[in-house]
């Protein structure tokens, strides 16, 4: 037994909870991944145990700001350090319902403890449920605060379960200070036919730990679009398992990330194609600064009767600084033939040339550099249907990049 | 579509087709069965080795048995019974033979079967403007006879046997076995270490560009051995040499173990081509048989604007566990990569390449092309790192994968570590089946179903094929013909 997992499971109380108590003892037995497991071979958790551990005095204690929304006029419900605030009462209106709880299933896939922690260990969770047939208007915004003011970090866990042919889009807004470590298990489960956008902005105070792993089950004809964009934490991994399991659905993941300083940024994302006819695009970009480091590891699996699957996937990095570095491992694990699969990698530098002619155009080295770096991140974000949305996401990535023009967008 | 059927159909058939899978009853002396200290000395007594190697092969022998099996790679087979194997076999010929005409006919009866004219070579040579290529063939665990010795020693290249060299030149030998590869590298590399009976030795000075083409021809014959053979090659600032490397093996229904170890080395300027046709008997249809190709290959570009650049086509062994890699040391120093690997039936690859780029302005390419047909499975697995002293350091890889019928399966496993951002790092890869519009636009034009395959498979493998000189190209372009069409050509 590793002992460093018996001290994160000190505060379990889920006894009664049979999921809660088979996640624990898979974690207690499993222990926090270590680089030698192949699917943490680029992401060292060491640093973490210490904010995982329930012994440490906490560092602040004081109510947070609340930011804006980040979509006009959604719902929002707010989940400071783990638990929600306030009560649900937006909720039951537009065939949406939402309630507080945990009902995540342990996962038997190996290599995924961090998501039997959260689910052993969480502190609250929220089931959103829409009703079939139902599109409500207004998009539901999570806003997940840390303040670093508990110790033992945070887990919550988040069910979104969509009714046949319903259409939602879902906003996670995660932000902090101080630190503190943040863990989060998601499962989202589309019925034949429903469509939903998740958007998730991940902006966690720099001296944070942010690890989510989110499962999503996709069902016949249906479709999920899915933007992350990372700019905050010190060590960050948003892990997704995509299972394409009816004919007919699709998924896309998109993703952004801009890492200054000494970030440590993770995407790991794993699709399985399970039947014929099904289709996955996926493309991510980063711009690493200063000496941080990207980390990208993506995962299409083909199996053996997904007949006429399409895939595509797609990391490019952009790295600004000598001491920058990008981890990629685009992966393809092929069972049928009659498939169309495709990934490309690409790292570098700023061209040269794109650089020399803008600036032969009379635009200054900052600026010209600024425009070719907003550019390059621009075909991540194409993905995002809401213009409001999408314009503050660029401007938080301009601004956390220090990007000239970042403040008129 | 009746084309693919039929192809699916041909390729079923391969197993029958395996037209090197005859045995020849020389008689062999052989070492006591088995796996053990004792083994190992009796291997270097046998040898009449120095004591440093024997000492260097002791501790490869004790470190590997603290060793796990790597078990990392997509393949799948049961445990390897070490204990269940010869591991030295040599033709009996008394002494040495001291030129061809004393070595057994049989054994060069056997040479001929395979299609290598050791003997012809001689007749050739005579011929002005033939190519010339200088053989070193491999039986079981020994070397049994080394062409063009002559000529080659007038420039100073010195061609042999490892075991030859160890006697003759063993400061060459002892400078830089195992500085590539290290004996505690891998499991099979460390076995190798320890056990290794022969392989090829090449050193060509300062300046001198090879004459001819070196090549050794690998081949297992005896029941239940193991091949461990072992591969030197070293160019000096300058020079240039082109190596090919070919490997046959009997049918036999059992397993058999073949873990070689091959080090190269390029000084300043130097280039070194390595081409490697792979052909091991690959079980029968029901992956009942076949080799264990489990090679450890790997040069190290040591000097300015040195180059390496590994070819392979890889169509034979039950199981391949198999890259070739460049260590990119010198400033402004080149890697390679080409392969076209088949797998078909049961058979599976796990197979790629690792550059690791080092010095500035170093370059690499990798080209591979995995054809999986039946119920194989087939891994391309690569490793791009570039090191943050690399400054300028470009990679540039391209892996593509055809699916012939719906059995076989066909994985891109590519690992990119890019930690210096003047480097530039390009990856691409696809997987796909020949389509239906490829077919017809043959078809429409004139071409049988049999043609079109062949045509469009290749199409598929041209980058890598137009790599191999041209004496292998030839039997290169045969053998994915026989893998694949039936026909091609």
């Amino acid at each position: 037994m590793d002992s460093t997992a018996e001290i994160l499971l000190e505060r379990f109380s889920g006894d009664a909870d049979t999921d809660r108590t088979a996640a624990r003892d898979r974690f207690r037995d499993a222990g926090l991944p270590t680089p030698k497991q192949e699917a943490w071979k680029f992401t060292n958790l060491r640093p973490l145990a210490q904010f995982l551990d329930a012994r440490t005095e906490p560092a602040n204690d004081s109510r947070p700001a609340i930011p804006d929304t980040l979509v006009d006029g959604a719902y929002r419900v707010l989940i400071i350090d783990g638990r929600i605030d306030g009560d649900l009462s937006d909720a039951g209106i537009d065939g949406l319902s939402l309630a507080q709880g945990s009902g995540l299933q342990a996962d038997t896939d190996s290599g995924r403890a961090l998501r039997d922690l959260s689910i052993a260990m969480a502190d609250d969770g929220l089931r959103i449920t829409l009703d079939a047939n139902a599109t409500p208007p207004r998009a539901l915004e999570l806003v997940f605060i840390g303040t670093g003011s508990r110790s033992g970090g945070h887990h919550f866990t988040l069910e979104i379960a969509l009714g046949s042919n319903s259409a939602l889009t879902v906003v996670e807004h995660h932000l902090g200070s101080n630190a503190y470590a943040a863990t989060l298990a998601t499962d989202v489960r589309l019925a034949d036919g429903a469509r939903l956008r998740h958007v998730k902005l991940q902006d966690e105070s720099t001296e944070a730990f942010h690890l989510s792993d989110c499962a999503v089950e996709i069902g016949r004809d249906a479709s999920h679009e899915r933007f992350v964009l990372s700019v905050g934490s010190r060590l960050a991994r948003d892990e997704v398992h995509v299972a394409l399991n009816g004919q007919g659905s699709s998924v896309r993941l998109l993703g952004a990330y801009a890492g200054r300083g000494q970030q440590h940024l993770d995407h790991t994302t794993h699709i399985d194609h399970a039947v014929p006819n099904t289709s996955s695009h996926e493309v991510y970009k980063g711009v690493l600064d200063d000496r941080s480091r990207g980390v990208f590891q993506g995962g299409i699996r083909v199996m053996k009767d997904a007949q006429k699957t399409a895939g595509h996937q797609l990391n490019k990095a952009l790295l600004l600084s000598r001491q920058a570095e990008i981890d990629s491992k685009p992966a393809l694990e092929i069972y049928a033939d009659d498939v169309v699969c495709s990934h490309g990698a690409t790292a570098g530098e700023i061209d040269e040339d794109a650089l020399f002619y803008l600036r032969a155009r009379g635009i200054d080295a900052q600026a010209a550099k600024s425009l070719l770096v907003q550019a390059f991140l621009d075909e991540a974000f194409d993905g995002i249907a809401d213009e409001g949305l999408r314009e503050r996401l660029k401007d938080r990535v301009h601004g956390a990049l220090q990007l000239e023009g970042a403040a008129h967008g | 579509m009746a084309a693919t059927a039929e192809t699916i159909q041909q390729v079923k058939e391969l197993g029958d087709r395996y037209k090197y899978g005859f045995s020849t009853d020389i008689e062999s002396d052989m070492a006591p069965k088995g796996l053990s200290e004792d083994i190992v000395r009796f291997i270097s007594a046998k040898k009449e080795e120095p004591e440093w190697l024997l000492e260097w092969r002791l501790k490869a022998y004790r470190h590997w048995l603290t060793m796990p099996e790597p078990e990392w790679a997509f393949v799948d087979f049961p445990q390897i019974d070490y204990q269940d194997a010869y591991y030295y076999a040599a033709p009996k010929t008394g002494d040495k033979p001291k030129s061809l005409d004393e070595v057994d006919p049989k054994l060069l009866e056997t040479y001929a079967k395979l299609g290598i004219p050791l003997r012809e070579q001689e007749v050739l040579a005579g011929v002005e403007g033939a190519p010339k290529v200088a053989v070193d063939a491999v039986f079981d665990s020994v070397s049994v006879g080394t062409t063009y010795k002559k000529q080659l020693e007038a420039k100073g290249i010195i061609f042999c046997a490892i075991s030859e060299a160890i006697q003759t030149h063993p400061e060459l030998v002892r400078k830089y076995l195992g500085s590539v590869v290290p004996a505690a590298d891998n499991k099979h590399s460390c076995l190798n270490s320890a056990v290794f009976t022969d392989g090829s030795f090449v050193y060509i000075p300062k300046g001198v560009r090879c004459p001819m083409e070196l090549s050794t021809y690998f081949r297992i014959n005896q029941e239940n051995t193991g091949q461990f053979e072992r591969t030197l090659i070293i160019a000096d600032e300058g020079s240039y040499v082109s190596y090919l490397e070919g490997c046959t093996a009997p049918m036999r229904d059992e397993n058999q173990l073949h873990a070689a170890v091959v080090e190269l080395i390029a000084l300043d300027d130097a280039e070194i081509k390595y081409s490697t046709v792979q052909n091991w008997y690959p079980g029968d249809e029901n992956g009942k048989g076949g080799i264990y190709n489990f090679v450890t290959k790997r040069g190290a570009c040591r000097g300015r604007n040195s180059k390496i650049s590994w070819t392979q086509v890889e169509t034979g062994s039950s199981i391949t566990w198999k890259y070739p890699s460049c260590i990119l040391q010198g400033d402004n120093s080149v890697g390679e990569f080409y392969s076209v690997a088949i797998t078909n039936n049961r058979q599976q690859a796990d197979t790629g390449t690792k550059m690791i780029h080092i010095g500035k302005n170093t370059r690499s390419t990798i080209i591979s092309k995995g054809i999986s047909a039946g119920r194989a499975n087939q891994t391309y697995r690569g490793l791009v790192r570039i090191q943050p002293g690399a400054e300028g350091a470009r990679n540039y890889t391209q892996c593509d994968s055809l699916l012939i019928g719906d059995q076989c399966g066909a994985h891109t496993v590519p690992y990119i570590e890019a930690k210096n951002s003047s480097a530039r790092v390009e990856h691409e890869a696809t997987t796909s089946k020949i389509s239906d519009e490829q077919l017809f636009y043959c078809r429409q034009r004139g071409l049988s179903d049999e043609e079109a395959v062949a045509l469009i498979v290749n199409g598929f493998c041209r980058e890598v094929m137009r790599e191999l000189p041209m004496e292998f190209a030839v039997e290169a372009t045969k053998l994915v013909g026989i893998s694949l069409e039936g026909s091609v050509g």
